[in-house]
C-alpha cells in the first residue's frame, strides 16, 4: 500500500476504518474464544 | 484507497461469517485465521499511522515566536521619551517620586524593599554628582542613627539591618515617614543639580536622533506598526495556535464568517475587497480595544478632568513649599536643642515637639502631592488639550497614578501597580489610536457616538448596544475571528488541513491511551 501518495483525509478516514474493523475483529475472536471455553 | 479496504473489509466479513465454529476444531481454526486477519490489518494500520503522525509532526514541533526584541527596545524608547519630554520635572524622571511613594506607603513594612528604595535613590544622587554620606541623613537622630549604620560596613549583612532597624524602630515608630522626609529634603536642596543631570541625559538621549525628540517619538511608532504587521504575517504563530486547541476550526467554517460579515458589514461587503474588509476589520477592532481602554480609564479622565476645572490657589505650590522649610527650620533647631541638651529629661521633654512638626511636615507634603498634580494639569494643559495629553501626564506621575488604582482596587500591590501602568503607557503610546487624540479631556462627548458615527461612514453596522460593556468582549471576538479568517485565506492556509491535523493528533492521543 502506497500510503505516501493518499491525501490526509483519506488516510485518516482509512485508519478509522481498519481500527473499527479490528474492534469488531477482536470483539469475534473473544466471543469465539469464551466460547470454546464453555464447550470444552 | 478507503473504498479498496472497504472492499476487502466486507469480503473477509462474508468469509469470517460462512467459517463453521460448531466445533472445537472448527474453533481453532477459526481463531488462526481471525489472528491471521487481525495482523494483517494491525500492520496495515501501523503503517497509516506512522504516515500520519510523519504528516503532523512538522506542526508539532512548531514553537511559539515571541518578540522579546521588540518588548526590549519599546521599554528602552518610552524610558527615553520620559526623560525627554517636558511634563515632569527630576523628581519624577529620576524615579524618586516612585522610591518615596514605596517609602510612604510601604504596605508590609519590608525592610527589605525600604533599604532597596533607598538604595536606589542614593544611586540617583550619586550619578548625578551628589554623593550622599550618612551626614545628609540628619532628619532626626533616629534617622542618623540608621544611617550611620546603613552606610557602614557592617549592612551588607542583611540580618545586621534588621537588626539594627528593629532597635531603632522600637524607639521611634516614625522612623521609615523620618527617613521618607530626609529624603525628599535632599531632593529639594539638590534640585538644581538633579535638573541639571536630567539635562546632560536628556541631550545623551537626544544624540542619537537627528530631529531629536519627534525621531524617538516616531522610531516608536513604526516599530510599534512593523510589530502589528509582522504579527499578522506570522504564519508560524497561527499554526501554532491551531496546533495547540487555541484556535477552533469549527469557528472558521463558512456560514460562521459569512454570518459574522452580515453582522458588521451587510450590504457594504459586497462592494468591498477581502483586503478592503480585513482592513476595515482590523481599524474596527483596534477602536474597540481603544473604545475599551477609555471606559476602563474613565475614573482617571474624570479625575483629571475634576483637577483641571477646579480653581487652585494661585501659588499653592510655592506656598506650601514655604511652609515646609520654615517647619523643617524649626525641626532642626530643635534637633540642634536635643543634641546639645545635657540631661536626658529636656531631651525627652523636646521629643513630642519633634514629633509634632515632623507629623505637620508630612501632612504639608501629603498636600503638595496633591496639589502639584494639579498644578501640572494646569499648567501644561488648555480647554483644547486632549485626553491623550492628559494620560501623557498622568503617565510621568507615578504617585498620583498608583492612587488612582488604589481608589479602584485598595488591594493592589506595587507589582500590579506598576504592571498597571506598564499597560497603561504602552496603551497610550499606541500610534494608532484615534479617539483620544482626538477627544479633549473636556469635552462631553459621549465616546460610544464617536465609534459609531465614525464607522457608520466605512459601511461598518455598529449598534449602540455592541459597545455595552457586558457585549464588547464578545464583539472583539467576532471581529479577531473575522482577522484570522482573512489570514489564513492570505497564507492560503486550508481549514481542512488545520482539521485533519486536530484529528490525527487526537488519533495519536489515544493511541498513546491504549498502549
Amino acid at each position: 500500500m502506497k500510503v505516501e501518495t493518499v491525501d490526509t483525509k483519506e488516510l485518516i478516514a482509512c485508519y478509522e476504518l481498519i481500527l473499527d474493523y479490528l474492534k469488531q475483529l477482536e470483539t469475534k475472536k473473544k466471543e469465539v474464544e469464551k466460547n470454546d471455553e464453555g464447550k470444552n | 484507497m478507503k473504498e479498496k479496504i472497504s472492499t476487502e473489509i466486507n469480503l473477509s466479513k462474508e468469509v469470517f461469517q460462512s467459517l463453521p465454529t460448531n466445533n472445537s476444531k472448527n474453533r481453532k481454526k477459526f481463531l488462526t485465521e481471525i489472528e491471521k486477519e487481525i495482523a494483517h490489518y494491525q500492520e496495515e494500520l501501523n503503517e497509516i499511522y506512522q504516515e500520519l503522525e510523519n504528516r503532523v509532526k512538522p506542526y508539532q514541533e512548531l514553537e511559539e515566536s515571541h518578540y522579546d526584541d521588540y518588548e526590549s527596545v519599546f521599554i528602552e524608547l518610552s524610558k527615553a521619551m520620559s526623560y525627554t519630554n517636558n511634563l515632569s520635572t527630576a523628581y519624577e524622571k529620576l524615579k524618586l517620586d516612585k522610591n518615596i511613594y514605596y517609602l510612604s506607603h510601604n504596605q508590609v513594612n519590608n525592610l527589605k524593599q525600604i533599604n532597596q528604595n533607598l538604595r536606589r535613590m542614593i544611586a540617583v544622587f550619586h550619578k548625578a554628582g551628589i554623593p550622599l554620606e550618612s551626614k545628609d541623613f540628619g532628619y532626626t537622630k533616629f534617622v542618623q542613627w540608621y544611617m550611620e549604620f546603613f552606610f557602614s560596613k557592617s549592612a551588607s549583612d542583611h540580618s545586621a539591618v534588621e537588626k539594627k532597624f528593629e532597635e531603632i524602630y522600637w524607639k521611634d515608630p516614625h522612623l521609615i515617614l523620618e527617613l521618607e522626609l530626609n529624603m525628599r529634603h535632599l531632593y529639594v536642596k539638590h534640585q538644581k543639580q538633579l535638573e541639571k543631570y536630567v539635562t546632560k541625559v536628556t541631550h545623551e538621549l537626544l544624540s542619537h536622533f537627528e530631529k531629536g525628540e519627534k525621531n524617538l517619538i516616531d522610531d516608536y511608532a513604526f516599530l510599534r506598526r512593523k510589530l502589528e504587521k509582522t504579527k499578522l504575517e506570522d504564519k508560524n504563530n497561527l499554526l501554532y495556535r491551531f496546533t495547540k486547541g487555541e484556535y477552533h476550526v469549527e469557528d472558521y467554517s463558512m456560514d460562521k464568517m459569512d454570518s459574522l460579515l452580515t453582522t458588521y458589514f451587510g450590504e457594504s461587503r459586497n462592494n468591498k475587497s477581502d483586503e478592503e474588509i480585513m482592513q476595515d476589520t482590523i481599524k474596527l477592532l483596534h477602536s474597540l480595544e481603544e473604545y475599551q481602554k477609555c471606559l476602563k480609564y474613565d475614573s482617571f479622565i474624570q479625575k483629571m478632568k475634576k483637577l483641571y476645572q477646579d480653581p487652585q490657589e494661585k501659588d499653592a505650590f510655592s506656598k506650601q513649599m514655604k511652609k515646609i522649610q520654615e517647619l523643617e527650620k524649626k525641626l532642626f533647631k530643635l534637633n540642634k536643642k536635643s543634641t546639645h541638651s545635657a540631661t536626658k529629661t529636656k531631651v525627652d521633654e523636646l521629643e513630642p515637639e519633634i514629633n509634632q512638626v515632623i507629623q505637620e511636615i508630612h501632612e504639608q507634603y501629603q498636600e503638595i502631592d496633591h496639589l502639584m498634580f494639579q498644578y501640572v494639569l494646569k499648567k501644561n494643559m488648555k480647554d483644547n488639550s486632549t485626553i491623550f495629553k492628559a494620560f501623557l501626564l498622568l503617565n510621568q506621575y507615578y504617585s498620583f497614578f498608583a492612587d488612582a488604582c488604589l481608589e479602584k482596587n485598595a488591594q493592589l500591590t506595587f507589582q500590579e501597580i506598576d504592571q498597571q501602568q506598564k499597560e497603561f503607557a504602552y496603551f497610550i503610546l499606541d500610534p494608532d489610536n484615534t479617539m483620544i487624540n482626538n477627544i479633549t479631556l473636556v469635552d462631553s462627548l459621549k465616546i460610544s457616538d464617536v465609534v459609531i458615527s465614525n464607522y457608520r461612514l466605512l459601511g461598518v453596522q455598529m449598534t449602540e448596544a455592541m459597545l455595552e460593556p457586558a457585549n464588547l468582549d464578545n464583539c472583539m471576538s467576532d471581529l479577531r475571528k473575522l482577522i484570522i479568517y482573512y489570514q489564513l485565506k492570505n497564507m492560503n492556509i486550508s481549514l481542512e488541513t488545520l482539521d485533519n491535523n486536530n484529528k490525527i493528533l487526537k488519533m495519536m492521543e489515544n493511541h498513546q491511551k491504549a498502549i
